[in-house]
């Protein structure tokens, strides 16, 4: 009983964590690498779902549907790049008047395929996921978390080969350094409003990896986007490193699944649930803990050698 | 190569017109192909003004920048970046602290040509890259993939100098570029400028708040005061100027005006 | 190398605190899990009454069985997550409200559990996928339902001010459960011969402003449906409305308890209890939810109340015809 738990617990976390690694990275994008603390998330991340969802229950194929989503977060990352580059309009502002707007358009996309003017929540009946394409394991539980795993692994490879060609770089110069970036001749708006594009591309795919999953689709799942994505980038990080771009960016897909982790195991401690969120702080802190434990470690360590020398 | 006609700019932070401060005044300049021109003033004279709106970084209220013949004013600072290396006065500006040396100098070779979906990394381009690297002879050369952000000012600098003119810009901008380091430092990045600058037979504006340095190098000068030009001198009358003629020359303009510590 | 270590640092820290929890179970206990989906007054009496029906059907939580609570508090990661555990550590899983009973359903669809599951709290059962029909279910779900008399609501409003002409409907836009019952007061309303005015919210910070309009353009006595947000936020309404004498006729109870003027609800305590009846039935007499309709409080089950303060403030004489049937 005690190792099926601990496996299963493992299990519930990569379920949850892999979808939501792609909002991880699709943050990270726009946080680490843009310095923008893009607040659009939350509506990007409910506009895949509900764009996946509407679709899939209108008919469309899962995969498409998939690719619509991702689409539909391109173009909100666009809105909100051209809202602070051509408008002016301070960053945060930026995120959140699209994330505002969002809202009505994701319920107006939601009600569409219920033949509504609007509607907050939307359900995946008979119709078919993405998930259930690989259908190797009798138990779609794990389908999920295959389909999950490859889609990661694929973005992964994606994002590592993009920030290394020349646009890639460039978004990266701009993000750290608006001004050298200008100087070398790198149009710096462009860059923003793709950089953020892409990053609310792969949020919005991440809601509808979700969504699927979950066989729903609700006005409310984007609540909390934006922290838990943070969350599983610092965690990823002081966890797990980020010598060098290859590393960071598995970090931070490990730190979702991490994030997730932590939450499972609180479950499964069976705490009483008011307390809950007061013991994720504390789980939470204790694993962003470690990495400066050990530096301590490793300096008394090192004090102790030069004691004796 | 290089014309400035009749620039004029002013800035109103406040827009109260009290407030307002004229930056430059009816500013016209001509550099030839070749120059190599210092420019001195004291603070708010209008010199890293003028360095902006050559530029792009500001427009000019009125007036044009002509370059080799094409109207640049209207252009977009990135848009203007192929024909200008810039060196900035605050080191950390000229490169990316948290990428490489190499991908800093990837991004530098670009700055010219327009930017694609390939493969940012160039393997042709390391050998040409160390070698550059050698010159400047701070042992930069073995320390490609070192990010940016752990090596000195003076480092940073003279790695900026390099990504500078490493595409024979057609002029080299150079703003206080050795303002924030040390006496010792600044002499090394001074005479690696001489250097490249020679070598590469680059035509360059230099703003520097050093009169000594000023005259030293270069083989034209030009002192602004108060968005206007002042003093313009060049070859054999430039040899033989000395500092206390540029002091005299500023104490004329204005008796109150606060001289920099050479 | 060092993520490997990293990764068998946190398995262990892991197998460690399993350990720790899983010591104390019995294998003959039935295992109960219970998903509620946010601590309210209404979902928390619905999960008493739940549990008193199993006590009082010979079912203890700790001796014959051993219940699981879970509260995700409305989020929907958090929620997934223990629905995934709920339907894979116990026999019979309870879940309070649909987004609950749907992530529940999800999860043992995926885990080809054969969990059996009641929900309760639930408006729609069939729009939420959650059964074939009220009447057949027919699969491994079922439960109690806890629609709302509308119709008896609106003819109260007309028993309580005969004079009435206009009737306004306020409810919170993102939630689906208000929607369905707005849409029935509205027919009703507008049936027995009033002119309906609806009005909707987004959050908690809307709720003055759209009442103060509510009532300005002619409402004179508000309906609010079971609605989360505004059950939550009654004062902002009420704090307008019975200053402006407007009556709120509530979905509940315990929304009239908050200061609603009146309510003739279903009282979600016999609602649980109801449910507990039919977990009874699942886990001592082995039926199958496929087959168990679902059910909800009968019409003599219906309870009246009233806020003896608001009625003050307000100015209105309650008739003795509904004097008579406030319940305690």
């Amino acid at each position: 009983m005690d190792l099926q738990a601990i496996i299963y617990v493992l299990i519930d976390s990569l379920a949850i964590g892999l979808p939501y690694s792609l909002l991880a990275l699709g943050i990270f994008i726009s946080y680490r690498t843009l310095d923008f603390a893009d607040l659009s998330a939350e509506g990007s991340f409910t506009l895949g779902g509900a764009v996946a969802v509407s679709t899939i229950v209108m008919g469309v194929n899962p995969l498409f549907a998939t690719i619509l989503s991702f689409i539909s977060g391109f173009l909100a990352g666009m809105f909100t790049g051209i809202l602070h580059t051509k408008l002016k309009i301070p960053k945060l502002l930026s995120g959140i008047i699209t994330m505002t707007g969002l809202y009505s358009i994701n319920m107006v996309i939601m009600g569409i395929a219920k033949n509504s003017p609007y509607s907050n929540v939307i359900y995946v009946e008979d119709n078919k996921t993405i998930f259930d394409f690989l259908n190797i394991f009798e138990k779609n539980y794990f389908n999920i978390i295959l389909v999950s795993l490859i889609i990661v692994i694929i973005v992964l490879f994606i994002i590592y080969w993009f920030f290394g060609t020349e646009i890639g770089m460039s978004i990266r110069a701009t993000g750290m350094n608006g001004n050298m970036a200008r100087a070398q001749g790198i149009n710096t708006t462009v860059m923003i409003i793709s950089g953020l594009a892409i990053s609310n591309a792969l949020i919005a795919t991440g809601g509808a990896l979700f969504s699927q999953a979950e066989l729903k689709a609700d006005i409310n799942m984007g609540i909390g986007a934006l922290v838990i994505g943070l969350s599983s980038i610092i965690i990823g990080e002081s966890v797990f490193g980020k010598r060098t771009f290859k590393n960071w960016i598995i970090s931070v897909v490990l730190g979702s699944i991490a994030y997730y982790l932590i939450i499972a195991i609180a479950i499964q401690l069976g705490f009483p649930h008011y307390l809950k969120k007061l013991l994720y702080a504390v789980l939470i802190t204790i694993v962003l803990a470690i990495p400066l434990i050990k530096k301590l470690k490793n300096r008394t360590k090192e004090e102790k050698e030069n004691v004796s020398n | 190569m290089l014309v400035i006609k009749n620039v004029y700019k002013e800035f109103n932070l406040t827009g109260n017109l009290e407030d307002k401060k004229i930056a430059l005044n009816n500013v016209s300049l001509k550099i030839k192909k070749g120059d190599f021109v210092t420019i001195i003033g004291g603070n708010g004279s209008g010199k890293s003004t003028l360095m902006n709106i050559i530029c792009g970084v500001h427009r000019p209220d009125k007036g044009k920048i002509i370059l080799d013949g094409d109207d640049i004013t209207n252009l977009k600072e990135y848009q203007r970046a192929k024909y200008f290396g810039r060196v900035f006065q605050d080191p950390k500006q000229g490169t990316a602290a948290d990428m490489s040396i190499l991908e800093n100098l990837e991004i530098a070779t670009r700055r010219n040509k327009k930017i694609t979906f390939k493969w940012g990394f160039v393997k042709k381009h390391q050998t040409l890259f160390v070698e550059q690297l050698k010159e400047l002879n701070l042992g930069l050369e073995n320390r490609l993939n070192q990010k940016v952000g752990v090596l000195s000012g003076g480092q940073r600098q003279a790695l900026t100098l390099l990504m500078a003119t490493i595409n024979k810009p057609k002029l080299l901008l150079l703003d206080e570029h050795t303002a924030a380091l040390d006496p010792k430092t600044s002499k090394i990045v001074l005479d690696l400028t001489q250097k490249i600058i020679s070598e590469n037979n680059l035509t360059t504006i230099m703003i520097t708040h050093n009169m000594r340095d000023a005259i030293k190098y270069g083989n034209r000068l030009v002192m602004l005061h108060n968005g206007e030009i002042l003093l313009d001198v060049s070859n054999e009358e430039k040899q033989k100027l000395k500092v206390e003629d540029l002091l005299n020359k500023f104490d004329q303009a204005n008796e109150s005006i606060t001289i920099p510590l050479i | 190398m060092k993520m490997f270590k990293k990764i068998c640092m946190s398995l262990s820290l892991v197998s460690l605190g399993l350990f720790a929890t899983s010591c104390n179970s019995n294998a003959d206990q039935i295992k109960i899990g219970v998903l509620q989906l946010a601590t309210h007054g209404a979902l928390d009496q619905a999960y008493e009454g739940f549990k008193d029906a199993l006590e009082s059907g010979g079912f203890v939580d700790g001796k014959q069985i051993k219940i699981t609570f879970q509260n995700p508090e409305g989020q929907d990661s958090d929620m997934s997550t223990m629905a995934k555990s709920l339907v894979r550590d116990n026999e019979l899983v309870l879940a309070i409200a649909t987004p609950a009973a749907v992530a529940v359903q999800t999860a043992a669809k995926a885990q080809n559990s054969s969990a059996k599951i009641l929900f309760t709290a639930v408006t729609d059962p069939v729009d939420a996928g959650l059964v074939a029909s009220n009447e057949v279910p027919g699969g491994n779900i079922t439960g109690t339902n806890d629609m709302n008399p509308v119709v008896q609501q609106i003819d109260l409003v007309k028993e309580l001010i005969p004079s009435i002409k206009t009737l306004g409907i306020l409810y919170t836009i993102s939630e689906e459960n208000s929607k369905v019952q707005a849409e029935l007061a509205q027919a009703r309303a507008e049936a027995v011969g009033l002119k309906v005015i609806v009005a909707t919210v987004v959050d908690a910070t809307d709720i003055s402003s759209t009442t103060r309009k509510l009532i300005n353009d002619g409402a004179e006595v508000i309906y609010i449906p079971t609605d989360n947000n505004l059950a939550k936020n009654i004062p902002s309404v009420t704090n307008i409305s019975d200053e402006l004498k407007v009556v709120t006729i509530c979905g509940e109870g315990n929304m009239v308890t908050a200061g609603g003027t009146i309510t003739l609800g279903i009282n979600y305590y016999k609602l649980g209890k109801l449910t507990g009846e039919m977990a009874i039935e699942i886990i001592k007499n082995g039926k199958s939810p496929a087959t168990m309709p679902v059910l909800s409080l009968s019409d003599s089950e219906y309870s009246i109340s009233i806020n003896d303060e608001a009625i003050e403030k307000i100015g209105i004489v309650v008739p003795d015809s509904i004097k008579s049937r406030i319940s305690e």
